[in-house]
């Protein structure tokens, strides 16, 4: 069924090849358009260089409408990131506009591993190493980018 | 892990979160299955019976509401309600405008409706290169932007049909006919503005973009609103139109009501009913925005030209009731 949801979603994915923004890439699994998966990769210069996360992407028939609901499969350690990989951004729920699409979204998660948001912590742990002791803090994400190393073996 | 002997509070932190996400999407589909996007035409003393019917604890409360609502039934006929999902204002205004290019031109023949007509479909269609000048993405928007001039499309057949049956308007017949094209023109665009997830939704929400960028287009006009108003202080207008434009859902106040009415170039009147009582009419002096002389409700008037021109009385004008929080349209 082509319904605008879908529409827009295929206008994502052209978008995304023909103007791919740098550092994140993404499209739809098999043959399920609703349901993306997507790797950003950890922004060069930063504790993140080198890393590869991946995440899933689950869009409603409300979609643009409304928010995706994103989500990192790679294991993550960030202030704004849940353990379970669901993240707080404010684009992805009270910020939500259609004006976001799949580039601005991955874009927009992406500036948000160098540049978390004190307001909203969602893991504790990172959120007090971030404010009192960067180098420990640093030292932890870099784990994180070699074990996504790894979990893309398996 | 280290991480994973840690974060009981965090996941606590989270499934609050979930809670509170739950909450506001039942909330959501409570409104979603109680209340059309908009309602069929009610006679205007439903409003009164809306206060009249309250418990007597909150008859007080209610006494200034009451008040109001029994001066604007001796003002209006009919009242139409939109659903309060954060985007009535824009709701009421599209299906407000679109009703009146309607019915304006198909009424009477007369050469300012369909001039009106013209003047704000081209505003519309050349309006895609307008709003990327202000950081819009034309591949974002544009569907939202074709969707509403498909629906300015969808009033033009239906007004060349209704002037091709004019022709034969001079027999009884031919105008009974021309009656009956006009309401079912009329049902069409309510049920086309009534489909879930679909024309209203999008519309309203290019209606948004086009908020958006008449504030940016004009900062000199519109951030004196922004900075006397404490809750937006600090705000510029591109950070004002992300967080309270932008997104659907956010109530629009009077600064984004008089942008969209301005960008459009359509007079909007709005009555303010807060609910205050006035007895007296000193009270005019003293009160607030919604307070007139004896029961009287206040009107504003947006969108207006200062200039008393020829074109000015042509102009398409809206009428819209305020109750905090919401917007409903007022015939």
């Amino acid at each position: 069924m082509s319904t605008s949801a879908r529409r827009r979603l295929l206008r994502d994915f052209r978008r995304l090849q023909n103007d791919p923004p740098s550092g994140v890439t993404g499209a739809p699994m098999d043959t399920n358009i609703m349901l993306w998966q997507a790797v950003i990769f950890g922004p060069d210069d930063t504790p993140w260089e080198g890393g590869t996360f991946k995440l899933v992407l689950e869009f409603t028939e409300d979609y643009p409408n409304k928010a995706p609901s994103v989500r990192f499969l790679t294991k993550m350690f960030h202030p704004n990131i849940y353990n379970d990989g669901q993240i707080c951004l404010d684009i992805l729920q009270n910020q939500w506009s259609p004006i976001y699409d799949i580039s601005a979204i991955l874009t927009s998660i992406q500036s948000l591993l160098c540049d978390p948001n004190p307001a909203s912590p969602a893991n504790s742990e990172a959120s007090r190493l971030y404010n009192e002791n960067r180098r420990e803090y640093n030292r932890r994400v870099r784990e994180i980018v070699e074990q996504s190393w790894v979990e893309d073996e398996s | 892990m280290q991480s994973e002997t840690m974060p009981s509070d965090d996941d606590d932190a989270q499934t609050q979160d979930k809670l509170t996400q739950a909450q506001l999407t039942a909330i959501e589909n409570e409104i979603k299955s109680s209340q059309p996007l908009t309602s069929q035409l009610l006679p205007i003393s439903a409003l009164l019976h809306q206060y009249s019917t309250t418990a007597a604890n909150e008859q007080q409360q209610s006494a200034g509401f009451i008040q109001s609502a029994q001066f604007l039934s001796t003002k209006y006929t009919s009242l139409r309600r939109v659903r309060g999902d954060g985007n009535c204002y824009y709701r009421a205004f599209l299906y407000s405008l679109c009703e009146h290019l309607l019915l304006r031109n198909s009424n009477n023949n007369e050469t300012g409706g369909s001039k009106e007509f013209s003047r704000i479909k081209t505003t519309i269609a050349n309006s895609l290169k307008w709003v990327c000048q202000f950081g819009y993405e034309e591949m974002t928007i544009d569907m939202f932007y074709e969707e509403l001039v498909e629906l300015f499309d969808f009033i033009e057949t239906s007004l060349s049909a209704a002037d091709n049956n004019d022709k034969s308007a001079s027999t009884a017949a031919g105008a009974a006919e021309d009656e009956s094209n006009r309401n079912n023109a009329q049902q069409q665009l309510h049920a086309k503005l009534n489909e879930e997830n679909s024309t209203s939704d999008y519309c309203t929400w290019y209606l948004r973009v086009l908020t958006a960028a008449q504030m940016k287009s004009n900062p000199d006009r519109f951030l004196p609103f922004l900075l006397a108003d404490e809750t937006n202080m600090m705000m510029d207008i591109p950070t004002f139109c992300s967080r309270e434009v932008e997104p659907m859902g956010k109530e629009c106040g009077m600064v984004t009501v008089a942008a969209l009415a301005e960008c459009l170039g359509v007079k909007v009147v709005i009555e303010y009913m807060d609910g205050r009582l006035s007895n007296n009419d000193n009270d005019a002096a003293v009160g607030g925005i919604g307070i007139g002389r004896s029961g009287e409700v206040v009107n504003h008037v947006f969108g207006q030209i200062h200039d008393e021109n020829d074109e000015d009385r042509d102009r398409i004008c809206l009428t819209l009731l305020y109750r905090p929080g919401h917007y409903d349209i007022l015939y």
